[in-house]
């Protein structure tokens, strides 16, 4: 089974901050890892790489920092890791980031599975997997907590739906979006970590894609961010009970009796 | 020319989803002179998020609306991502509250931690944005609505609908008190104190996405940015930090509890009265008092 995985470089904390002319992350001083859905989606492809052989192809799109994501990725188990990066690519919203990672996928070969993370702790819009679906005209099923009865040319795919779990067979090639925390991510040995790094992570620029910029980046993002407004801090600091915790445990309770009334 | 406020909708044992009320009185605040028009599929037609696209898409090229609103969750992101994706339209996120101002369509969301708000607004018509469900009124006008449904084209699809494992699960948005957990109680053990404190002190269990998630509380159950918005009068946080894309869902309670063993959590800078101490002996103590 081929497999292509799409991982996102971002803020490790969720304190990020924000560039209020250009409404854009600022990154310097800020420490970046792989997003944690995309931890699981990883996960699960190397699981079903296990089980069915084959290869798995990992994408990142941005700065050339983030091939930091691709070496955890192949210490994980991936096989080769592309970075897709171009300055034409820079600022694209969640359609234009589809877009060149389709073209991407193209690019490398044919896919049987797509797996992505269902959601960006940064963005966290969880549109870019099924967007690139749609574009590479293949079927896809979202939020996927559980993959079981694989095969070559199909698996089944179960998630969570209004607190009930939903089964569904799906016939490959596919794209699948994986829910964050449905597996314990792999954790890379140090062994594997070191073997990594030697290996090489393919550059693809837009010189190998030829997509018309105006279609993708800043100018092709067709949802403009036009302010930004600072929450305001009101500075406001719980009161904090105090006492054995006992007196603690009385005081709560009265506070919700209180509040029915 | 494009025209016409388009609600999308998800119809259950021939019942449309209860936030159809609340798009329908949003659709309306914006107070534009615009028919309103409601859509959707129903039953396990959601889950053909392919097929389901492609009709949607054959639908609003065919209405050319001016506006589409679609409740944020995952089922109706996934279909219209794809929707836009055919579409080459834009499609913006979570969007807490909508406008109008000097006659453009804007929005306005929660972005990037607990640092901003930002306004949103899109380029080429339709405008379409997906909206956090459970922040607003419904509309009186919501059982007359008459919804327009489509129909997907699903034999030979490359999904094939295999069946559904029925669970219970009580509704949250209009519970008086809740008791919200988070990552802090994530364990198994935790979770079934806190449901045993919940039934004791009469309250609705709500929580954060990573319990979600990890499949420990149904999405019904999710609380904030991308769940629901939930108006009780008294709320207890329970090993909750106080993201915001949380704490945005619960903003509108009268009386906000927390307790959480880090002293410096945000959510200690959002409740009304907080205590620091580990989430699972706090509420192990709260049983013994009851």
């Amino acid at each position: 089974m081929k497999i292509a995985v799409c991982i996102k470089q971002v803020p490790v904390s969720g304190q990020v901050r924000m560039d209020p002319v250009t409404h854009s992350l600022i990154r310097n001083n800020t420490e970046m890892g792989m997003n944690v859905a995309d931890l699981n989606a990883l996960t699960e492809a190397i699981q079903l790489k296990k089980q069915m052989g084959g290869s798995i192809d990992v994408f990142t799109m941005g700065v050339s920092d983030a091939k930091s994501v691709l070496y955890t990725a192949l210490a994980m188990g991936a096989d080769e890791g592309y970075l897709v990066t171009d300055r034409h690519f820079a600022g694209g919203d969640s359609l234009g980031t589809a877009k060149v990672l389709v073209k991407a996928l193209e690019y490398t070969g044919k896919y049987d599975l797509v797996v992505c993370g269902c959601i960006a702790s940064d963005g966290a819009t969880g549109q870019v997997g099924p967007m690139i679906a749609q574009r590479m005209d293949i079927a896809s099923v979202t939020e996927v907590k559980k993959i079981s009865n694989v095969e070559s040319s199909s698996l089944d795919v179960h998630k969570i739906w209004q607190g009930k779990l939903v089964h569904l067979k799906l016939r490959l090639p596919a794209l699948i979006t994986v829910s964050l925390g449905c597996n314990t991510p792999i954790l890379p040995t140090l062994r594997n970590q070191m073997k990594a790094k030697k290996k090489v992570i393919h550059e693809i620029t837009n010189e190998e894609l030829q997509i018309e910029s105006d279609a993708i980046g800043l100018s092709g993002a067709k949802s403009m961010v036009t302010e930004t407004l600072l929450i305001e801090k009101t500075g406001k600091r719980s009161q904090m009970l105090t006492g054995s915790f006992d007196e603690i445990a009385d005081q709560v309770l009265n506070l919700i009796k209180e509040a029915k009334h | 020319m494009a025209h016409g406020i388009y609600i999308y909708t998800e119809i259950q044992n021939r019942k449309s989803a209860p936030y159809t009320a609340e798009l329908i009185s949003l659709a309306e605040s914006l107070q534009m002179d615009e028919t309103i028009h409601v859509f959707g599929l129903e039953g396990t037609d959601i889950f053909y998020e392919q097929e389901a696209a492609e009709i949607i898409a054959d639908y609003i090229r065919k209405e050319d609306p001016m506006i589409i609103l679609v409740p944020a969750i995952g089922t109706a992101k996934a279909i219209f991502s794809r929707v836009a994706a055919m579409l080459d339209i834009g499609m913006t996120a979570d969007c807490t509250e909508l406008y109008i101002e000097n006659g453009i369509f804007k929005q306005k969301k929660p972005a990037f931690g607990n640092e901003v708000m930002v306004v949103t607004e899109e380029r080429d018509e339709p405008a379409l944005v997906t909206v956090v469900i459970g922040g607003c009124n419904k509309s009186e006008k919501y059982p007359t609505a008459s919804v327009t449904v489509l129909k997907p084209e699903i034999s030979g699809a490359s999904t094939r609908f295999l069946g559904i494992s029925e669970q219970n699960t009580e509704e949250i948005i209009d519970a008086e008190t809740i008791l919200a957990v988070g990552r802090g109680v994530l364990d198994n053990h935790g979770y079934q104190t806190a449901v045993l404190l919940a039934k004791k002190i009469g309250a609705a269990i709500g929580g954060t996405r990573p319990l979600v998630d990890q499949g420990v509380i149904p999405f019904e159950h999710q609380i904030g940015q991308t769940g629901c918005v939930v108006h009780p009068k008294c709320c207890i946080f329970v090993g909750v930090s106080g993201a915001i894309q949380h704490t945005e869902g619960v903003r509108d309670t009268n009386v906000k509890i927390a307790i959480n063993n880090d002293p410096n959590a945000a959510i200690f800078s959002f409740a009304d009265y907080g205590i620091v101490a580990d989430g699972n002996e706090f509420m192990n103590k709260l049983m013994e008092k009851l």
